[in-house]
């Protein structure tokens, strides 16, 4: 597992030459069509969007809407049928398999709605583990897992299994595991469906915090109108169209 | 490398009553192949020494064609004043020998006459040799030193007496063709016992006399026809290249081990061990399934983590080296297992013996108990086998777990 270099550098050069936020992630007129036997059934017609670094976007709408869809696309999990997702200009639509795991590895940071946390590794490795795979340093590895444990308020609780958890420690953990590699956007879904109001809201806030804060992008795929409320920027998606975009940011501070 | 490792092990882990079935089945499928192997290979050696101990030995000299037809003047080569025989005393991997005449024959006695198989023999070097002198059942053994008027002894197996209706102190008249003349030459003996070997080609057609009395009879003077051997490692008997084999295979002599004078014994061994081949590919394809079905269990109920590895970045190349350090780690723990059942069994039924006396298989009767032994086969191929071969069928499930399409596998959160 070597280490991937990552594009850091650029950081310091907007901070001495202020510039045009660019696109961290953008579609173009992507369309994706399922086959289920002799129907076709298009679950995204014609979608175009750009998240920009600093983005904290909410993308809602009715079920079947295609935000799933859309999500997937947008993470290279899966590939559209038309139309080209790009990730800092560089269309993911084109890359082999083993190309796709380590964009998703250096650039995509994951929630998952069931939290999805390996359940055999502690809090330590499961937040650990992208890092080991990008082939970070122990050094290294250490320190970023300390820093994201207190600034998760997980201190403490590193030895522990999933399983000796509590739902939002669990998506604490999960939205350590995603934020610990330094992605370029996390991709969120329905983080807190699973969770109290009171969990909800602290999550939100911490991710909230984590964007203000560390620059991280997020975007949310989501009912819960405490993550509408609070987002910078809401989508809604509307039989696999964007319906509404409102509070689209033409520059977002860095 | 280490996590993947550390991934595989507490996984296999995570649902301990099937690791420890699995494991338990896998690890005796293998201590059943090491204990087929110990039995079978015992049970050939067995069979082995019941054919050569008897009577043969592990090895013959003789002049080459003699055992085809067993002519009178087909005398062993180069043996003048025995020197072949103060040649053999020297030789280090040999632990006994013994010289032999002969000859088809006749044996008439009062009532009935029976074709034979004369051996001359020399009692005292025999009883090194064969069991001759532990099988008289009736009467006693040749006298030895005596000289030729004196030994008029003849040693007859049971059948042979019934058959002819003779018993210790009777009177037989043995008929032999006589060397170079092929004139017939008759002679008078008294039987002085009756041996039996619980073999009935033995019983039935075979008599012994002192070997002077069968050279003379025969008119072969001191010459021999056989050379009875043992070697002091009976698997040595059975090479086809051994340096002595060709030191006493000259000047028209053959040397053969047990292999070629019991051809039938050495092609019901290689049937036996054809058996073991077959039962070890039955096993390991029963163990195959075991455990292509554990992992298989183990890989549904964990669809959406794979899918969630997959999701985070790990290449399918990762994915499924986990699943073959699984397939590792159970072959492992398994083959540990099997090792310490096998050690066992072996171990108990090495000391006890299976009780096979009596049976009679491929001509033979086993008059011993048949031991398994330990080989070291038993303890590096086979679990080296089953390990490799556990990581060839784990291919199959980390190929399945490799090709997962996470967003499919995910579609139920995303």
């Amino acid at each position: 597992m070597k280490e991937h270099p990552k594009e850091h550098s650029k950081e310091h050069l907007v901070k001495e030459y202020p510039v045009i936020n660019p696109d961290i992630l953008r579609t173009e007129n992507i369309i994706k069509t399922y086959k289920s036997g002799e129907i076709e059934v298009e679950a995204l017609k014609g979608v175009n969007i750009s998240i920009k670094k600093g983005e904290f976007t909410a993308i809602a709408g009715p079920s079947g809407s295609g935000k799933s869809t859309f999500l997937n696309l947008l993470s290279g999990l899966d590939r559209p049928t038309k139309g080209v997702v790009y990730l800092k200009e560089k269309p993911i639509s084109e890359m082999s398999g083993n190309q796709l795991s380590d964009f998703r590895r250096d650039h995509i940071g994951f929630i998952f709605q069931s939290y999805n946390l390996i359940p055999v590794l502690t809090v330590k490795e499961n937040i650990e583990y992208i890092m080991l795979i990008q082939g970070i340093s122990e050094g290294e590895r250490k320190k970023r897992v300390n820093d994201i444990l207190h600034a998760v308020g997980l201190m403490g609780m590193e030895k522990r299994r999933p399983s000796q958890l509590s739902g939002g420690q669990q998506q604490r953990v999960a939205i350590a595991r995603a934020v610990v590699s330094r992605p370029d956007v996390i991709l969120a879904d329905e983080p807190t469906a699973n969770l109290d109001s009171e969990t909800a809201n602290n999550l939100i806030d911490m991710m909230r915090s984590l964007n203000e804060t560390k620059g991280i992008t997020f975007l949310f795929s989501t009912h819960d109108k405490k993550i509408m409320d609070r987002s910078k920027r809401l989508i809604i998606l509307k039989d696999g169209r964007i319906d509404s975009d409102k509070g689209l940011p033409d520059q977002l501070s860095l | 490398m280490w996590m993947l490792i550390k991934l595989a092990w507490r996984n296999i882990f995570r649902n301990k009553r099937r690791t420890i079935l699995s494991g338990l089945a896998i690890g005796v499928g293998l201590a059943a192949m090491m204990f087929a192997d110990a039995l079978i290979v015992s049970l050939g050696e067995t069979m082995v020494h019941s054919a050569t101990v008897n009577f043969s030995g592990n090895a013959q000299i003789h002049k080459k064609g003699f055992l085809k037809d067993f002519e009178v003047e087909k005398v062993i080569a180069d043996n003048y004043n025995n020197k072949l025989l103060l040649n053999l005393q020297k030789e280090e991997l040999i632990k006994s020998f013994a010289p032999r005449v002969v000859s088809y024959g006749m044996l008439t006695s009062t009532s009935d006459a029976n074709n034979i198989m004369l051996y001359g023999i020399d009692p005292e070097m025999e009883k090194k040799v064969s069991k001759i002198s532990e099988v008289i059942i009736k009467g006693t053994n040749l006298d030895t030193n005596l000289n030729i008027k004196e030994s008029r002894k003849i040693l007859v197996g049971k059948k042979l007496a019934d058959n002819l209706n003779i018993d210790v102190g009777d009177r037989v008249v043995v008929t032999v063709v006589r060397s170079i003349t092929g004139d017939l030459s008759q002679e008078m003996f008294r039987i002085g016992g009756i041996f039996s070997f619980g073999i009935r080609e033995m019983d039935e057609n075979i008599a012994f006399m002192n070997i002077n009395v069968a050279q003379n009879l025969l008119n072969i003077g001191n010459n021999i026809h056989e050379i009875a051997l043992n070697f002091k490692d009976i698997n040595i008997a059975a090479q086809e290249k051994l340096p002595f084999k060709e030191k006493y295979s000259q000047n028209g002599n053959e040397t053969l081990g047990w292999n070629k004078m019991f051809k039938d014994l050495a092609t019901i061994l290689n049937f036996t061990q054809f058996s073991l081949f077959i039962l070890t590919i039955i096993l390991f394809s029963v163990i195959a399934f075991g455990i292509m079905n554990t992992l298989f269990m183990s890989l549904y109920e964990r669809m959406f983590e794979f899918a969630v590895l997959r999701a985070v970045g790990t290449r399918s190349k990762l994915v499924a080296t986990m699943i073959i350090y699984e397939a590792l780690i159970l072959a492992l723990i398994s083959t540990v297992v099997g090792i310490i059942i096998g050690v066992i069994f072996i171990y108990i039924f090495s000391h006890q013996g299976i009780d096979y006396r009596g049976i009679e298989y491929a001509h033979l009767v086993f008059k011993d108990k048949i031991y398994p032994h330990f080989r070291l086969i038993q303890f590096i191929i086979y679990p080296l086998c089953l390990i490799i071969f556990t990581m060839l069928v784990g291919l199959y499930p980390a190929f399945y777990a490799a090709s997962i399409v996470p967003a499919k596998a995910l579609r139920k959160t995303f």
